[in-house]
């Protein structure tokens, strides 16, 4: 579970950034997490949970869009969802197939609060 | 306890023993050199509370930090023309046994640098210098992986040579390391034959990630009900464009074959660089 190391990383970067802004408090942290980056959604938002503590996002929500893995045949071009999630063969014509979205994994955007 | 298992306390990562700084390093403050991705501003006028609220779109890698270090990595690398690949597997599959085949055979041709990662102990970079092998050790302490900051670390500590092969073995584990780009040519995936053939549907990640299987202790097949066949199938069938290997490091078997394939995969990557290079 490397989730908290990568959930500091991203508060570490939203903090220096917000910062830079002259925030007083970040109050929203979206992101995009594919099903096949290798990253937990669950583990991330309980990660959050506890390094958000003490920090400029600590009364931040933490939004997660989940982005679902998606293929395409190398052969017929046929784009398809993997089966099971993890099987990269053509539903169409049993071709070898490509994974060309689900291992996203960003910061999308954020949400600060500054003082009048 | 692991720091990503819930510990916040963080342990000292060393290398070579000396504690590895996560400030010294001449390119710490990464977000500061901006490739013509760097976030923009959009500005919003709401309202909460006292404050104005205001939405940034930031639209960045979450590992851009490791990224851009394993990026920095690659091109060191590539210009002192050294070949590396980034060996993940479960603990005890044979990674450390079979790097040390590759020194006793010496079938590459070329000197094989080592960079060891473990939670603690200098063992196994003992047992690589034992085998005549340069190499340091990286102890994560508390950390389940190896990121791209403590491999450029231990860089600077061998005497790297052109042409040479760099052989990174990550801490035991089949899941967190797959998320890290270390700056390698690609990842070698190593499972056992006392792990189940099902090994790959388990961990689909790493089949997804690595250009190469090792399927090792093919030397205990007599001994357990092992399907080798099913344990490269599934792995096809997680990944067509993976290359399986089924070897043994203890008796050797095998080996030959990845030999060859690991030349005409440098071969090809070393004439791939020239020609990104002549594009340039």
């Amino acid at each position: 579970m490397h989730e908290l190391s990568i959930i500091q990383g991203v508060l570490q970067d939203c903090c220096t950034r917000a910062r830079q802004e002259g925030a007083a408090a970040i109050t929203r942290i979206e992101l995009v997490v594919g099903e096949r980056s290798g990253v937990s959604v669950s583990s991330l938002e309980f990660a959050f949970e506890a390094a958000r503590l003490g920090s400029l996002a600590q009364e931040a929500s933490l939004v997660i869009e989940a982005r679902p893995a998606l293929a395409r045949c190398l052969e017929c071009q046929a784009p398809f969802a993997p089966q099971e999630g993890i099987f990269l063969e053509c539903p169409q014509c049993g071709g070898p197939g490509e994974l060309v979205a689900g291992r996203e994994l960003l910061v999308s955007s954020m949400e600060i609060e500054t003082n009048l | 306890m692991c720091q990503d298992c819930g510990c916040l306390e963080v342990g000292a990562v060393t290398l070579e023993g000396v504690p590895l700084g996560s400030d010294h390093h001449s390119h710490a403050p990464l977000q500061e050199h901006d490739h013509g991705h760097g976030p923009e501003l959009r500005r919003l006028s709401l309202f909460h509370g006292q404050g104005q609220l205001q939405e940034i779109s930031i639209k960045q890698r979450i590992l851009s930090r490791n990224d851009h270090l394993a990026q920095h990595n690659r091109e060191l690398l590539q210009k002192a023309q050294v070949f590396a690949t980034n060996w993940i597997s479960a603990p005890g599959s044979g990674k450390t046994r079979l790097i040390e085949r590759m020194l006793e055979d010496n079938r590459l041709g070329q000197e094989i640098f080592v960079i060891e990662g473990d939670q603690e102990t200098s063992r196994d970079r003992d047992r690589i210098r034992a085998k005549g092998g340069q190499a340091v050790q990286i102890n994560t302490g508390s950390a389940c992986h190896l990121d791209a900051h403590m491999v450029h670390e231990a860089l600077h500590q061998l005497p790297l040579k052109p042409k040479s092969f760099l052989v990174i073995e990550n801490v035991g584990n089949m899941v967190c390391p797959t998320a890290f780009d270390l700056g390698e040519a690609f990842k070698v995936a190593v499972i056992s034959c006392t792990e189940g053939e099902d090994k790959p549907l388990k961990y689909p990640d790493l089949i997804t990630n690595a250009k190469v299987l090792l399927i090792n202790k093919i030397d205990l097949l007599p001994h357990l009900d092992f399907d080798l066949e099913a344990c490269g199938s599934f792995a096809k069938r997680i990944n067509p464009a993976i290359t399986v290997f089924a070897v043994s490091a203890k008796t050797g078997e095998g080996m030959e074959a990845f030999y060859a394939w690991v030349l005409s995969a440098k071969g090809a990557e070393t004439s791939e660089t020239k020609a990104v290079i002549q594009e340039r």
